[in-house]
Parts: structure tokens; C-alpha cells; sequence
């Protein structure tokens, strides 16, 4: 009785052209493109294997392959889907290349000196091997920590004002020349700091404070826009909830805003400063370079890790080697030191994140 | 000078990319959800919907990248054995050099009247990139006025 009224309103099942369209299966175009990456070494192999004749032939054929079985078998739209899925795909690869390379190079030939003696020693009357970079590596936290001290509450003010009190055009026109002034050349900043300095104190005058004034151009438009970005985000509720508690602007920004901004301030600011802690044209216009350590930023030249680099590099003395080595170390250096910071900057964001606790 | 244009480009594609990939993120998800709905495949969708709204986005990114390019000095300095011809020859030996290069190669070394030089051409390099950014500004906020309206 039951199976017959299941059975009753049995159809013929719909089959219109779209369903009985045939399909690829899903693994199908990755086959494909490894097979063609797989023929591409082959072709490869008959003129000599190399491992960039592979990847070109390869990448060459296994989109060929994709894109004409494809076509076949599914169509033309799906065959222009997966060619550019294929395109963009070695897009990425080839953007990847560099960046895999650069730490690669940088890794292998600059770990042999990233030793005690590169940390502990200068250069001061150092001609051949040996030798460090101690000098160096605190000229530039010294210059870098000044410019951070310089930009720091210009920026952040500048970011206050820009969210919390400016309105109409001279906000417009504020934050217009803050994004063009993230693009000026760094060394334009260091022929800046340079003139400044030199109609204040007269010629030839070099200190470690200039660095850092030249620095601080190049960080508080970088500044002002992460901060500006971050105290947007702040919810209005709480603002006027403090007003109308009847608390005065300057005490809402002080004792609300600020704080449940601070996780993206501190990952801003941090950003920014690993942004400049790397440039070497400003340094090397302004503080120049010197072999022993100088650690009073008002008064001489100093030495820095991005020039000490520099000049390591282009002006080796008579144990070339031995330079060009330092050279990486001091790159590698540099490079811990960004991603050092980077991964300073994650941290505050993760740890001082959840502020509606507060 | 081919060399130093392969460098730059290397140096300038990290922020092009990030540029453009928050201009994309911005594309609306209703386009792009109605667009598949359609029955378009994905790079119907992204032709469709996301480029046509991310299209000036993606002009004022390239046009950032420029400047910095154009401001870029220490890689060029290291790169590019600078001459004082010019000349428009990509694969030669002797190469012009860059504004920027050029003024970090001889400060150490100037003075005088070539501190002045050095400087005055440090000031046209900052009227290039200042055009340069405006004009990318421009072009990026031009897009942000109307974005809303979604």
C-alpha cells in the first residue's frame, strides 16, 4: 500500500541540456598542468635539463593543456576561466621569485660573520678581516629611537586633530598632503635636514641628530595615516556616551579614545619605525659614517647600519672579502631587524586587542 | 640601465600589489555575489564586477609605484655605474644616471657651489614626485567619493 503511493509520483528525470552538459572532473585541470609541467621537463631534458628551461616550458604547456582540453570538453567561458586562474596563479609565482631570492642570497652569504665579533667590535682601526658592526648597530637605534621620539606625538597630534577636531577644507587639504608627502623621495628628507642644519649651525656640521630630523619627515606622514586610520575606527557611542557624562573633549580623547585605540597605535607606530630604520640615502647625506663609536647624537659624525653596509660594499679596502662579508652581515642584520619589529607590531595587536573589556 | 629597471620593478611591486589588493577587497560583495548568481564563471565575475570598480585604484597604485621608483636611489646608486652622458640606449655600458643616485653618489664629496647644485636638483626630483603622487591622489580619491553610494 505504502510503496505503491511512493512509487506513484515517479517522473523521468529532467534532462535539459545544461545538466547533460559534460564536466571535467575536479582534480582534472591539475592534472593536467602537472602533466604539462611534467612535459616541459622532458622537453627540457632534450636540450640540456635545467630547472628554469622546465619551469617556462612547463608552466608554458600545462596552461596549453588546460586551456585546450578544457575548451573541448566544458566550453569556451570555462576555458577562459581556467586559462587566467592559470595566469594569475604564475603571476604569483614569478612575483614570489625575487622576494624567495633576496632572503635566500642575504641568508647564505651573510650568516658566515653573524657572529660575537660582529656585535661587540667596531671598525676603529680595522683595514682588514675582522671587525663588526657595534658601532653601527647602535648609531642606528640611537638615530632610529630619536626620529620615533620627533615623530611620534607630532604625528599622533596631527592624527587627533585631523579625526577628533578639523573639519572642512583644511582637513581635506591636510590629509591631501600627508598621502603625498608618504611618496617624497627619502633623500630629498636628508637634503632637507641637511640645509636645515646647515643655516642653523653653520657648514659642514654633521650630527646624529640630523639623521634622525631627516628620518622624522619621512615618518610622521606614515604616522599620521596609520593612527588616523586607527581613531576612525573608534565606535562614536563611546565618544558621546563620555560627553554626555558632560567630560570635556580634551578628557574624552585623553581617557576614551586613546585607550581603546592603543593596540592599533602601537602596531602603527611600530610599522612605521621598521618603514625607516632601513633607509640609507637621508643617513647618508646628513651623518656619514665613521669607524669607532660615537654614541652622542649632537655632536659628530655616526655610523649606521644601512651606510655602514653601503660603504662596506662600494669602497672595500685592500682584504675585499672580508668586506664584502660584513656588507651581508649588516644586510642580514637589518633585515632581523624590520621582521623583528614587524613581529613587535603583531604582538601589540594581539595582545592589547580585546580594549571593550576596559 | 635595463638591470636597474628590473630592480625597481622588483622593488615597486610589493606596494602596486598591496595598492590594489585593498582596492579590490573594497569591490562590493553584492556585485560579486549577483554576478555569480548569473551563472558567470570566475573570471567573468572579477572582469564584471571587481575591475571596472577598481580600475582607477588600480591606476593611481601603479602611478605610487612610479614614485617611488623615481625617488629610489640607494639600489640604483649600488646598481648602476652612473656616467655623465645621456644617452637613450637600455643595454649599454655607459649609463646616465638618476637624480637621486647622482645626489647620493657626490654629496659626501661636494662642496660649495656643488652642494647648491646637488640640491637645486634634489628640489626638481621633489617637483617630480610631488606631480607624480598628486596626480595618483587624485586619481585614487576620485574613486573613494563615489564608493558609498553602494
Amino acid at each position: 500500500m505504502s510503496t505503491a503511493v511512493q512509487s506513484a509520483p515517479e517522473r523521468p528525470a529532467p534532462q535539459s541540456a545544461v545538466r547533460s552538459r559534460r564536466r571535467l572532473p575536479r582534480l582534472a585541470p591539475l592534472g593536467l598542468y602537472l602533466a604539462g609541467i611534467a612535459l616541459g621537463a622532458g622537453l627540457s631534458a632534450l636540450t640540456g635539463f635545467g630547472v628554469v628551461s622546465t619551469v617556462i616550458y612547463g608552466v608554458l604547456l600545462g596552461t596549453l593543456a588546460v586551456y585546450v582540453v578544457t575548451r573541448a570538453v566544458e566550453g569556451p567561458r570555462k576555458a577562459t576561466d581556467r586559462l587566467v586562474t592559470c595566469l594569475v596563479t604564475t603571476a604569483f609565482g614569478l612575483a614570489m621569485v625575487p622576494l624567495v631570492s633576496l632572503v635566500w642570497t642575504v641568508l647564505d652569504n651573510g650568516l658566515p660573520r653573524l657572529d660575537g665579533q660582529f656585535f661587540t667590535n667596531s671598525m676603529f682601526r680595522v683595514v682588514g678581516e675582522g671587525g663588526g658592526a657595534y658601532h653601527a648597530i647602535l648609531g642606528t637605534l640611537i638615530i632610529t629611537a630619536l626620529a620615533t621620539l620627533i615623530s611620534v606625538p607630532i604625528g599622533l597630534m596631527t592624527a587627533i586633530y585631523l579625526v577628533e577636531y578639523a573639519t572642512g577644507r583644511l582637513k581635506r587639504s591636510i590629509t591631501f598632503f600627508v598621502d603625498v608627502m608618504t611618496g617624497i623621495p627619502s633623500i630629498v628628507a636628508g637634503l632637507f635636514a641637511f640645509a636645515l642644519f646647515t643655516l642653523l649651525f653653520g657648514n659642514d656640521v654633521r650630527m646624529g641628530v640630523m639623521g634622525a630630523v631627516a628620518l622624522s619627515v619621512l615618518m610622521i606622514p606614515v604616522v599620521v595615516r596609520s593612527c588616523e586610520e586607527v581613531l576612525k575606527l573608534v565606535p562614536n557611542e563611546l565618544r558621546e556616551a563620555s560627553y554626555a557624562l558632560g567630560v570635556p573633549k580634551w578628557r574624552t580623547v585623553v581617557k576614551v579614545v586613546l585607550p581603546t585605540a592603543i593596540a592599533g597605535l602601537g602596531t602603527g607606530i611600530t610599522l612605521s619605525v621598521a618603514r625607516v630604520v632601513g633607509e640609507t640615502a637621508p643617513l647618508l647625506v646628513t651623518v656619514g659614517l665613521i669607524t669607532g663609536t660615537n654614541l652622542n647624537p649632537f655632536d659628530g659624525r655616526m655610523a649606521t647600519l644601512p651606510v655602514f653596509a653601503y660603504y662596506q660594499l662600494t669602497q672595500p679596502g685592500t682584504a675585499t672579502q672580508a668586506f664584502l662579508d660584513r656588507a651581508w652581515t649588516a644586510a642580514l642584520v637589518l633585515i632581523i631587524l624590520v621582521m623583528a619589529l614587524n613581529v613587535v607590531a603583531r604582538l601589540i595587536s594581539r595582545f592589547f586587542a580585546p580594549s571593550t573589556g576596559r | 640601465m635595463f638591470t636597474v629597471g628590473l630592480v625597481l620593478a622588483v622593488m615597486i611591486l610589493p606596494i602596486i600589489s598591496a595598492i590594489s589588493r585593498e582596492v579590490f577587497s573594497q569591490a562590493p560583495a553584492l556585485h560579486r555575489e549577483a554576478a555569480l548568481a548569473l551563472g558567470a564563471t570566475r573570471w567573468e565575475m572579477i572582469r564584471m564586477a571587481v575591475l571596472p570598480y577598481g580600475k582607477s585604484g588600480i591606476i593611481g597604485g601603479a602611478m605610487l609605484g612610479l614614485g617611488r621608483a623615481l625617488g629610489e636611489t640607494m639600489a640604483v646608486a649600488i646598481v648602476l655605474s652612473g656616467g655623465a652622458g645621456a644617452t637613450l640606449n637600455l643595454i649599454s655600458s655607459s649609463n646616465p644616471s638618476t637624480i637621486a643616485s647622482n645626489i647620493a653618489l657626490r654629496f659626501p664629496e661636494a662642496t660649495g657651489l656643488g652642494v647648491n647644485t646637488l640640491i637645486a636638483s634634489g628640489l626638481v626630483l621633489f617637483v617630480i614626485t610631488l606631480v607624480v603622487n598628486m596626480l595618483a591622489r587624485w586619481v585614487v580619491n576620485r574613486r573613494a567619493d563615489f564608493s558609498g553610494a553602494n
